[in-house]
């Protein structure tokens, strides 16, 4: 974390170029960046685009024939649709499977992301601005939490509290606010200091607006790095969890439930249920990672120069 | 040293209470702690029993006084399932998770540290490049589908190695473990491996900038001006220097392996901690689920305890008093 604020005294220099343009740029001078990226809105395309044009509905009982079950990928159904992945145990097509499942997996992930870029938002700046008592008890309760792994703190949560998406989400956001909160922070208390801040303070402006258009916009950058590590760090801990059966129920089947149902036939050789659901994982993980990392180097100030 | 060491036993012992705290609160928020706490099947005796015994009949802080009275003598209720005492269980299972986690550190670190100094070293180079992608590919991998591909490949196709349960068990100098057995090992390697993934990618990157950075300095320089042999200057001059973040992290690792230990345990049917709370989390076995709780938090902080100590010691620069 410390790589993301270290370098950030030193003023920015402002470029001919629009700072969009630039970032855009920037971003394209790696070309596996660039793949990532496409890859990454093909990945979002297909969880939200890709259910209305599934050869099935998972979810309805009608569109599957159990006669169909465990056929290898590549089979011909009674109908003469064609099973590219094979099906499941129940006849379900697992292209569709995979399709809604990523929808799934992917809006906990994001979903979960979004909230704990909130609270620890709210958390870490408090902190900043408040100083003294406040920050303190706040800057505990943080360590608190990273002093345990975000895998244990979710699990626990789980354990007490048992399946559902509402229950998922809140484990996911409780094992991850503090992150943010820690990486808000750092950085607002060093924007504090500076010379814009107290501008703002002396021109009497009110507190909301010195927080909302002055404070928060100059934590971003780094905010935004953490986040996306952070969507796909939950994507990972949520098909983590649904594998072990303690996240989402079996009426929400993420890619997590899906390889966990093809884990007990894997042992017979029918590897397609748990292999290609997991590609799928990989690929959206991977892909959010690389796009991250090549925001890193970009919004770090240290390499700005 | 004492002041902190004792400083640093006061805030854990806080942080047990208020963890105990969140616990006492989960346990009977989530509904009545009769029915959390006593088997459905358990005869009117018992019942009576355990009311006693947890102090059920009593107000709610005084309940939560006899809780912590409980936690202290190790009376953490018994399995629904087993029958037999919450903490006997997780403490008969601990040893396996313990020499699983560690087995996967130990491959971690003597995997990762030579690959991350090959790749910082030989940074342009093709192997060098290829260590780097490596280590990024494993970090967008779960551990759980890793396993499960392990398993497809060297013990479904391959036929090599079994894929569930501890094996045989030896006992060496008093110490139970499959470690001292072939078959015991043959039970380890894959499990080990497949928990030491993440960690092995996550230490490749660090030793890989770590020495990267470091063979730009100065004092790099002058020991290569000395004219030293290239084994000493990266073995003593380099990894002297890097080693420091390289342990803060291997130790809070360890505390991560320990944690994902429950996804590897699970898929490779491995008789600890992990797989217990699982099952016991499935059939609602909730004695076991607060044990659990209580047992992990006490390790983990115990850990950090111990991370901190080892990172005064490697680091002079790092005042204790003053953390």
């Amino acid at each position: 974390m410390a790589d993301l604020t270290a370098g950030d005294q030193r003023t920015k220099v402002e470029r001919p170029t629009s700072g969009f343009r630039l970032f855009v740029a920037r971003y394209a001078e790696r070309k596996l960046s660039v793949v990532a990226l496409v890859v990454l809105i093909g990945v979002v395309l297909v969880a939200y685009v890709g259910p209305f044009f599934t050869p099935q509905d998972p979810f309805d009982l009608a569109q599957i024939d159990i006669l169909d079950n465990m056929l290898p990928p590549g089979s011909e159904s009674m109908t003469g649709m064609t099973y590219w992945l094979g099906t499941d145990d129940q006849g379900r097509d697992l292209v569709s499977a995979i399709v809604y499942g990523l929808r799934i997996s992917l809006t906990v992930g994001v979903l979960s992301g979004f909230l704990a870029v909130i609270i620890g938002c709210v958390a870490g700046i408090t902190a900043a601005y408040a100083g003294g008592w406040g920050e303190r008890v706040i800057m505990r309760t943080v360590d608190l939490f990273l002093g345990f792994p975000s895998f244990l703190i979710a699990l626990i949560c789980l354990a007490v509290l048992g399946r559902g998406v509402d229950k998922v989400l809140f484990a996911l956001v409780l094992s991850q606010w503090a992150n943010f909160a820690r990486v808000i922070r750092s950085v607002a208390v060093i924007e504090r200091e500076k010379e814009y801040m107290s501008a703002a303070g002396g021109l009497m402006l009110p507190r909301h607006r010195i927080i909302f258009r002055h404070l928060l916009p100059n934590c971003l950058p780094p905010l935004i790095v953490v986040a996306t590590v952070n969507v796909a760090f939950s994507i990972t801990l949520e098909a983590s969890l649904s594998f072990l059966g303690v996240g989402l129920p079996v009426t929400e089947p993420s890619l997590g439930l899906l390889i966990a149902n093809g884990y007990e036939y894997i042992i017979t050789g029918d590897y397609w249920l748990s292999v290609y659901p997991g590609i799928a994982l990989v690929v959206t993980i991977g892909s959010i990672n690389l796009v991250a990392d090549r925001l890193r180097d970009i919004l770090n100030p240290r390499n700005d120069q | 040293m004492t002041i902190f060491l004792i400083r640093r036993l006061m805030q854990s012992f806080v942080v047990l209470l208020i963890m105990s705290l969140v616990v006492f609160a989960g346990v009977y928020a989530i509904g009545n702690p009769v029915d959390v706490l006593i088997s459905p099947e358990a005869t009117e005796l018992q019942r009576e029993q355990t009311i006693q015994q947890l102090g059920l009949d009593r107000p709610m802080w005084e309940q939560y006084l006899i809780f912590l009275k409980n936690i202290a003598e190790g009376k953490l209720g018994t399995s629904f399932v087993h029958n037999r005492p919450a903490i006997t269980l997780i403490l008969e299972r601990f040893p396996a998770t313990f020499e699983l986690a560690f087995s996967a550190l130990v491959i971690a670190v003597f995997l990762g540290i030579p690959l991350g100094l090959w790749a910082g070293l030989r940074a342009d180079s093709f192997s060098g490049r290829s260590i780097i992608s490596g280590s990024i590919i494993l970090f967008s991998m779960p551990t759980f589908w890793v396993g499960l591909l392990m398993i497809i490949a060297f013990a479904i196709n391959l036929n090599w190695l079994p894929t569930s349960g501890r094996g045989e068990v030896g006992t060496f100098l008093g110490i139970r473990s499959s470690l001292f057995t072939i078959d015991g090992l043959r039970h380890l390697v894959l499990p080990a491996t497949n928990l030491a993934l993440y960690p092995l990618a996550l230490i490749i990157r660090l030793t890989a900038s770590g020495t990267s950075e470091t063979m730009s300095l100065d004092f790099m320089r002058s020991a290569r001006a000395k004219g030293l042999h290239a084994p000493r200057i990266v073995f003593v001059h380099l990894l002297k220097n890097i080693l420091i973040p390289i342990v803060t992290v291997i130790g809070l690792q360890f505390s991560v392996i320990l944690a994902f230990a429950v996804v590897t345990e699970s898929i490779f049917s491995w008789p600890g901690m992990g797989r217990l709370i699982i099952e016991s989390i499935n059939l609602l076995d909730r004695p076991v689920i607060v044990a659990y709780i209580l047992v992990t938090i006490l390790i983990f902080m115990l850990i950090n305890l111990l991370v901190d100590v080892l990172y005064s010691f490697l680091d002079p620069r790092v005042r204790l008093e003053k953390m």
